[in-house]
């Protein structure tokens, strides 16, 4: 693992729509690092061959049979219940600001 | 024993039996929580109106329709949802946030009688092992409030060690359900992924996380998976495998059944404390007369760096969805799109929720995908391998819970890395996908809680709570309550 410089947490943090500070940027940086370099042991592992899993009661073979509904319309929640935790709702919509600058 | 040193086994049967009413059960722990959490700092928000006013519907039942758990007050981890009561997850982003709908858990809950008291505290979003991340206020463990809870579901096991609550939901991703279950001398079960529905609960890394109980007994936790596990079509990860009657096979013969001891369980980093209950533990296995055999889990020693490599890819598209515009805090709101979503997560998560969705965008950003994420996902597929194997020759895994017993307030908040050392027992389960129980196994010299855990075969707790069960018949660990409980 080459050391992560401080361009790449500025995209990361892009990436990840936050907004970091000069402070909390430079304090991530090392603990991201040190977690990485940590990390690094799995490198040695060897896997070839290996499928990776996702889910582990699907490669164990345990589950995974289809779990698709039939398409029929059905009660869902109040749409007003759901909107009065929107920060911003208007005419049954969220509003988000304008989008572009 | 006054009515709130009982468990959930003895509540219930004289609840339904009508020697108690569930409004006096109900006030027996709302006023005890009242006079006791301040202290503490198990709850978020105790729910004190709705639950009596429950409890006294529940007494105008007709006798016939009481439930397996009739008027049982069960505290619930502030990240599974309950209509109508906040659901913070210990984050200021959703510190307002009312869910408009029950978890599929509450709703069953409910079914069976029971009565939720509160919100217990907790890591915000899962995130942790000391329940210092909560944005709102640091919980004590009841045995020594200079130390903490464990976490992420430290408020919920507090709450059960002060016996604020009979009971308690936890949920448990690489360990929040056990590690604080252990470190607070309580019973936690982190049951097989897709055992018990996640509708409702708040999402952190979805291919590990899971709902369990947290009570004072193995019997207890037997009771409480009956009425929680199931199949169902809201959480298309839920199996569909009919639920066992846990509680009759109990005190089914362990005998001749195959521990497997790791070989890493008692090796470098383990507390002496933890080192002696231990190994007190498989001897007591044995004259129950269960065969113990030692076992290899090669692989497990990396399991630390592929858990966190995991599942924080999961919770950094898991929380992108907290963007100020459906629910939850909203920063900037006079800034353009962007700006305001990026400052509403800067202003609504805390340091180590922001450290690991930095991380998980780092493993599945492109350069970097492979190398770590895919990587991290073939070992998971080495590590279930080692399990499979040993599950060949033993019908359950014996494990320490944690390295160490309960450490000071403060000592690991600076020191990521070695907090997630601490999970290094646990997250294995979680990894596999495995049932796995944490119960009361000793005490440090300084008379702090140590617990160990089993680990069983996919959708086989009956063998792990039977086997823990009947650990329980034959020691009095778990009997034992801080001071402030007795």
């Amino acid at each position: 693992m080459d050391k992560l410089d401080d361009r790449e947490v500025r995209q990361l943090a892009e990436l990840a729509h936050l907004a970091l500070s000069d402070d909390e940027r430079a304090s991530f940086r090392g603990q991201l690092e040190a977690f990485l370099c940590y990390a690094e042991r799995i490198q040695a592992l060897n896997t070839v061959g290996v499928e990776p899993t996702s889910y582990a009661l699907l490669e164990a073979g345990l589950e995974g049979e289809s779990r698709l509904r039939d398409d029929r319309p059905r009660e869902s929640l109040d749409r007003k219940a759901v909107l009065d935790q929107a920060p911003d709702a208007s005419d049954g919509l969220f509003k988000v600001p304008k989008v572009l600058p | 024993m006054t009515l709130w040193q009982e468990t959930v086994t003895s509540l219930s049967q004289k609840l339904r039996a009508g020697e108690l009413s569930a409004a006096e059960t109900t006030r027996a722990f709302t006023e005890r929580i009242e006079s006791i959490d301040p202290s503490l700092g198990a709850f978020l928000e105790p729910m004190t109106a709705v639950a009596t006013e429950r409890a006294q519907a529940l007494d105008a039942l007709d006798e016939t329709k009481r439930g397996p758990l009739h008027g049982v007050p069960i505290a619930v981890k502030d990240i599974i949802s309950v209509a109508g009561s906040r659901c913070t997850c210990g984050s200021r982003i959703l510190e307002h946030y009312v869910p408009v709908y029950d978890a599929t858990v509450i709703e069953r809950l409910h079914a069976a009688g029971a009565v939720v008291l509160g919100k217990t505290n907790m890591d915000e979003f899962a995130m942790g092992s000391s329940t210092e991340n909560s944005a709102f206020q640091t919980t004590k463990n009841p045995w020594n409030i200079d130390r903490v809870p464990g976490g992420s579901s430290g408020g919920s096991a507090a709450a059960v060690a002060a016996r604020l609550a009979p009971a308690a939901l936890g949920t448990d991703t690489g360990g929040s359900i056990r590690q604080p279950a252990a470190l607070c001398g309580v019973v936690g079960l982190k049951p097989t992924y897709g055992r018990v529905s996640r509708y409702g609960l708040v999402a952190f890394a979805s291919s590990l996380d899971q709902v369990g109980p947290m009570c004072q007994t193995v019997e207890d936790a037997a009771l409480l998976l009956e009425t929680l596990a199931g199949d169902d079509p809201k959480d298309a990860t839920c199996a569909t495998r009919p639920v066992p009657s846990y509680s009759r096979e109990l005190d089914a013969d362990v005998a001749k059944l195959r521990l497997g001891i790791p070989k890493t369980a008692t090796g470098e980093g383990i507390d002496d404390s933890v080192r002696a209950s231990f190994d007190h533990a498989v001897r007591l296995f044995e004259s129950l007369g269960v065969e113990t055999e030692a076992i290899e889990l090669p692989s497990t020693e990396h399991a630390v760096a592929c858990y966190y490599l995991l599942a924080t890819a999961e919770a950094s598209s898991n929380l992108a969805r907290y963007e100020g515009v459906r629910y939850g805090l909203r920063n900037g709101a006079t800034k353009a799109l962007r700006e305001m979503m990026a400052e509403t997560r800067a202003g609504g998560f805390g340091p180590e929720v922001k450290r690991r969705i930095l991380l998980g965008t780092f493993v599945l950003s492109a350069g970097y995908y492979d190398a770590y994420y895919q990587k991290a996902q073939r070992v998971r597929s080495l590590i279930a391998k080692d399990f499979e194997n040993a599950f060949e020759r033993v019908d359950a895994v014996l494990m320490p819970t944690t390295p160490t017993p309960a450490f000071p307030i403060g000592d690991k908040v600076d020191d990521p890395l070695s907090m997630y050392l601490m999970d290094i027992f646990t997250i294995t389960a979680n990894l596999i996908g495995a049932p796995a129980l944490s119960f009361p196994a000793g005490f440090s010299k300084n008379g702090l809680p140590v617990g160990v855990q089993l680990v069983g075969r996919h959708f086989d707790e009956a063998t792990i709570l039977k086997l823990g069960h009947q650990f329980q018949q034959s020691s009095d660990f778990h009997c034992k309550a801080p001071d402030l409980a007795r």
